[in-house]
């Protein structure tokens, strides 16, 4: 029994090798643009754009962000109406997890702006919620046909340049609105001294899912790349970005949003000071 | 307008409106009811602890007051119990003393008893022996003289030796 297994085994590993040789020794894999306009389109997507609708060309960065809206929104629709209602004071599984994906949220809002946090608990839950899935969402590889009729998988909607610039600016707008609505015109003064906030969020999403992307177009270019070694940087850094991405950046939004929320405290007359030296001496 | 990086302003615009009606569907669908959820349970447990340590307190104040009644009742039965030994005492000095005067009535009544019996042997004697000192008397008067001396000597000692036997 336990040679038969053997035998089995060394029967397998053989065809796998073979198999692996010969196509490994084929061709080039059928390439038909270079290396180089495959970066290019990466970044800029000039040539691979889709049509939303008929309405416009866009980057398929953009349908992304609208299949992933459209995903979260129908998972929550489904764990609202069929989990949410069997919440017990003894939690389960899944409760757990539900209670801990708010949690992480909800207590990084109320550490970081203790005085100001009803908003930035489902902002931060927003953000972190669409980063993280979002980043996951192009190891699905959903295909989509470009307007010049190839067949393209749908990337993360960050490593879109718009995307990025959106989120970054939408998390410096929302900061502002924070310090506004805390401490008015103060609140303006304060956010206006982080003017360069909205660019360094933006560049450093776009730079970080864009690098991943860049990678894995990279790796996937060449055939004798793509065994083994995308399931690690395919997954483990989409992966890995997923998590440091989404983490970087409702980290970032929580603590200005708590630094320029945080309400202003009086300071001390000038008599008072007298009277404290006085009392000193 | 051609920006560089193929940044296109509607395009963000179309990214920050696909953004907000995530966040708030999110927040409604999802982020709201489990934070209520959550919220309700902290405050629940929290009235359950509250509602636990009142219990807890009363329980303490409860154990107070009979821990103060318990030594209240302590207080009492030992003054009580103080009382009731100095009423045994003053009842036993009582019948103590009532004892004593009985015993010395008693014994004053058999000293005086004893001196009426006492009074009583000696004038029997000298009762006798006035009636043995006429009976020799007459016997001697009826006798010789030196006879009747000895007799009256004999019987005189009889006399005496029955004196002390009493």
């Amino acid at each position: 029994m336990k040679q038969n297994k053997r035998k089995l085994i060394l029967w397998l590993a053989l065809i796998v090798v073979l198999a692996a040789a010969s196509v490994l020794t084929g061709g080039a894999g059928g390439e038909t643009e270079s290396v180089q306009e495959v970066m290019r389109d990466a970044v800029l997507h000039e040539t691979g754009r889709i049509s939303l609708f008929g309405i416009r060309d866009v980057n398929p960065g953009l349908v992304s962000a609208y299949v992933v809206t459209v995903l979260l929104l129908v998972l929550a629709v489904c764990l609202r109406l069929f989990a949410v209602p069997r919440f017990r004071d003894v939690p389960g599984k899944l409760q757990m997890l539900l209670e801990l994906w708010v949690s992480t949220f909800s207590g990084m809002a109320e550490k970081n702006s203790p005085h100001r946090n009803k908003v930035l608990g489902p902002y931060l839950f927003g953000a972190g919620t669409y980063i993280f899935v979002s980043t996951l969402f192009e190891l699905l590889g959903v295909q989509a046909v470009t307007t010049a009729g190839h067949s393209v998988a749908l990337p993360a909607p960050l490593s879109d340049v718009n995307g990025a610039i959106a989120m970054g600016v939408l998390s410096y707008l929302f900061i502002l609105s924070g310090g506004v609505s805390a401490v008015g015109l103060r609140g303006v003064g304060r956010t206006l001294k982080e003017f360069s906030l909205p660019i360094s969020m933006s560049f450093r999403l776009f730079g970080a899912l864009l690098s991943g992307l860049l990678v894995t177009e990279l790796v996937y270019f060449y055939i004798t790349l793509s065994f083994v070694l995308p399931v690690i940087v395919g997954v483990m850094f989409t992966l890995l970005h997923a998590l440091i991405q989404s983490y970087v950046l409702t980290m970032l939004v929580a603590l200005y949003y708590g630094e320029v929320s945080e309400p202003v405290h009086p300071k001390a007359s000038k008599q008072a000071n007298n009277d404290t030296q006085a009392i000193a001496a | 307008m051609n920006l560089p990086l193929n940044i296109d302003l509607q395009q963000i615009f179309l990214h920050m409106l696909n953004f907000v009606i995530l966040a708030g569907g999110l927040y409604f669908i999802l982020y709201n009811p489990v934070k209520k959820f959550m919220d309700q349970r902290v405050a629940r447990y929290a009235e359950m602890d509250k509602a636990a340590a009142d219990k807890l307190a009363a329980a303490d104040k409860l154990a107070a007051d009979h821990q103060a009644q318990l030594d209240k009742l302590d207080e009492e039965l030992r003054e009580r119990r103080a009382e009731s030994q100095k009423i045994a005492q003053a009842a036993a000095q009582q019948q103590l003393d009532r004892a004593q005067e009985q015993a010395d009535q008693i014994v004053a009544a058999a000293r005086k008893s004893a001196e009426s019996i006492r009074a009583k042997a000696v004038s029997d004697s000298h009762k006798e022996l006035k009636e043995l000192a006429i009976a020799a008397a007459e016997k001697l008067a009826a006798s010789s003289s030196r006879d009747a001396i000895d007799e009256f000597l004999t019987l005189a000692e009889e006399g005496n030796g029955h004196e002390q036997h009493e």
